[in-house]
């Protein structure tokens, strides 16, 4: 953990040495969110509701996926670029280090500018939580973070699993980001606006309702208490990640590069 | 007319190229698909959410959506030619203008046969088993015959002014070497102008307003409304000739730019 924590500050510092493209950057990470957000407002402001949802609870919906989302880049960037570690030669050096391969993978990247994504997101998110006409409570704050981490444990673990597709490939796998893109906009907007088969497909199977969705009809007190539990999913959906990405490790074979 | 050659096979030499990755094409086809889907059923929620008339009908917007899936090669700004950029940073430029030919006449070959064939290899599959979809989910038929007439060319004009308009993010490229930044900032605002964000018709009048005088929507928000009939053929006509005029601007803007950057162009490297 020291570790890691020691390489999160060394990228820090590397990156903030290029300060002007820093920024830059960061301008750039933030427009796309806001032009998304900005179509969000505009339809808002043309159809009032969507399927009885109001704009706030959608900004707290936005804001806590799109949050989740900023964690995840910032922190599993190692496993988002892992084919150039593979191609390089690279993954074979980190073998070599007497810690955890996982670990280590985690440690090769680590994105600041992401600060900025979540920074906007985080001003959704607050107020989501003053405009959705919730009653707040301290365990419901509780579960609200709780689906923030759920869920980006939840996409940290859709880069993880979908790695393991670059020890076969050793291309880059456009797939990963495309489904991490897709279940992020997907899940901008409650589950229950899509088809049944869409719900139960995100639910059970990878399930990205648990984080936001499903919590959210707790905190709206339109759903049982246990509800409020399935932000744990995102941590069993992490470790199942984690099990396949081993799984891919011991099967790995070099590029020899 | 030696110029019109060289456009011609340089078109079909990119065409070839891009027609060997087909394994990446069938990808592209089933992600499409998925974000066509997930954004019919978006549409649909909030169409049933409100009991006001919209200024276009649902299955004019279903229909929109499953088009601009299909062809996402002409819509996109950001469809970025890495060898172009890298002549550019590395010096291989020298040999381009080497060339006796045109250099904006052969990039823009070059640019069009690519997101030709991307947009030929991918269109008819998503367009197909789109139309084939039970009934609220489906692409519709086109408004008219005219329309469907109309459509065709205002596409293709479209796909060219859009190239055009890339042209100059290359001419750019001359002066700064660089293309990440700033490049990026203005194709998220060109996506949100042109409507691939959310659909013109569905904007706010004011923004409406603005979109209206730029040159963007006609790569896009255009060509698929005249195919639904949203925008009725005498009105397309119109349009058609507002994007020739558009496209006459950006190639001449394109090629003054071209000329006045390659006088002074740096050849980078040795």
């Amino acid at each position: 953990m020291k570790l890691y924590f020691k390489h999160v500050l060394m990228h820090i510092r590397s990156q903030l040495e290029y300060r002007a493209s820093f920024f830059l950057l960061m301008a750039v990470q933030v427009m796309t969110p806001f032009t998304s957000f900005l179509g969000i407002f505009f339809l808002f402001d043309r159809f009032g509701n969507i399927r009885g949802y109001t704009f706030g609870q959608i900004m707290l919906c936005f804001g806590v996926t799109y949050c989740a989302y900023a964690i995840a880049e910032a922190f599993t960037r190692g496993y988002d670029s892992f084919a150039s570690l593979i191609r390089t030669g690279k993954f074979d050096r980190l073998m070599l280090q007497p810690r955890p391969i996982g670990l280590l993978v985690l440690c090769s990247a680590f994105e600041m500018n992401r600060v900025g994504k979540l920074c906007f997101a985080f001003i959704l998110l607050i107020l989501g939580v003053f405009y959705s006409g919730i009653v707040w409570s301290f365990v419901k704050i509780l579960v609200l973070i709780a689906m923030v981490l759920g869920g980006a444990m939840m996409f940290s673990g859709v880069w993880m699993a979908f790695a393991v597709i670059c020890f076969f490939t050793i291309e880059g796998v456009e797939v990963t980001n495309i489904f991490a893109d897709g279940s992020r906009e997907l899940s901008s907007y409650p589950l229950d606006i899509y088809a049944k088969p869409v719900q139960k497909f995100f639910t059970f199977v990878i399930p990205f309702g648990m984080m936001n969705y499903i919590p959210l009809k707790f905190l709206m007190d339109q759903a049982s208490p246990i509800c409020a539990l399935a932000p744990l999913a995102g941590l069993l959906f992490l470790i199942i990640a984690q099990l396949i990405f081993n799984l891919g490790v011991k099967k790995y074979v070099s590029t020899g590069s | 007319m030696h110029n019109a050659r060289v456009f011609i096979s340089m078109f079909m030499i990119r065409l070839r190229t891009v027609l060997q990755y087909r394994t990446a094409a069938w990808a592209g086809v089933l992600t499409q698909f998925a974000w066509g889907f997930m954004y019919v059923m978006l549409y649909r929620a909030f169409y049933d959410s409100s009991s006001a008339v919209q200024p276009i009908s649902l299955s004019q917007l279903t229909s929109y959506i499953w088009l601009q899936q299909a062809f996402l090669a002409f819509i996109m700004i950001w469809f970025r030619d890495n060898e172009l950029a890298n002549m550019i940073t590395g010096g291989a430029i020298a040999y381009e203008l080497a060339r006796p030919v045109d250099l904006y006449t052969i990039w823009y070959a070059r640019l069009l046969g690519q997101r030709i064939a991307q947009a030929s290899l991918r269109c008819l599959p998503i367009l197909f088993v789109a139309a084939l979809l039970p009934k609220p989910y489906a692409l519709g038929a086109p408004g008219s015959f005219v329309s469907l007439l109309l459509f065709i060319p205002t596409l293709l004009l479209g796909v060219c002014l859009m190239v055009s308009l890339s042209m100059l993010v290359y001419a750019t490229m001359f002066k700064t070497m660089n293309a990440t930044g700033s490049h990026a900032v203005f194709a998220v605002f060109v996506e949100f102008l042109s409507g691939n964000i959310i659909p013109v018709p569905l904007m706010p009048a004011w923004m409406q307003k603005i979109i209206y005088l730029l040159p963007f929507r006609f790569v896009s928000d255009f060509p698929f409304r005249v195919y639904s009939g949203n925008i009725p053929p005498m009105e397309a006509l119109f349009g058609l000739a507002q994007q020739l005029f558009w496209l006459t601007v950006v190639i001449a803007l394109g090629k003054f730019l071209f000329s006045r950057l390659l006088r002074g162009v740096v050849i980078q490297g040795g």
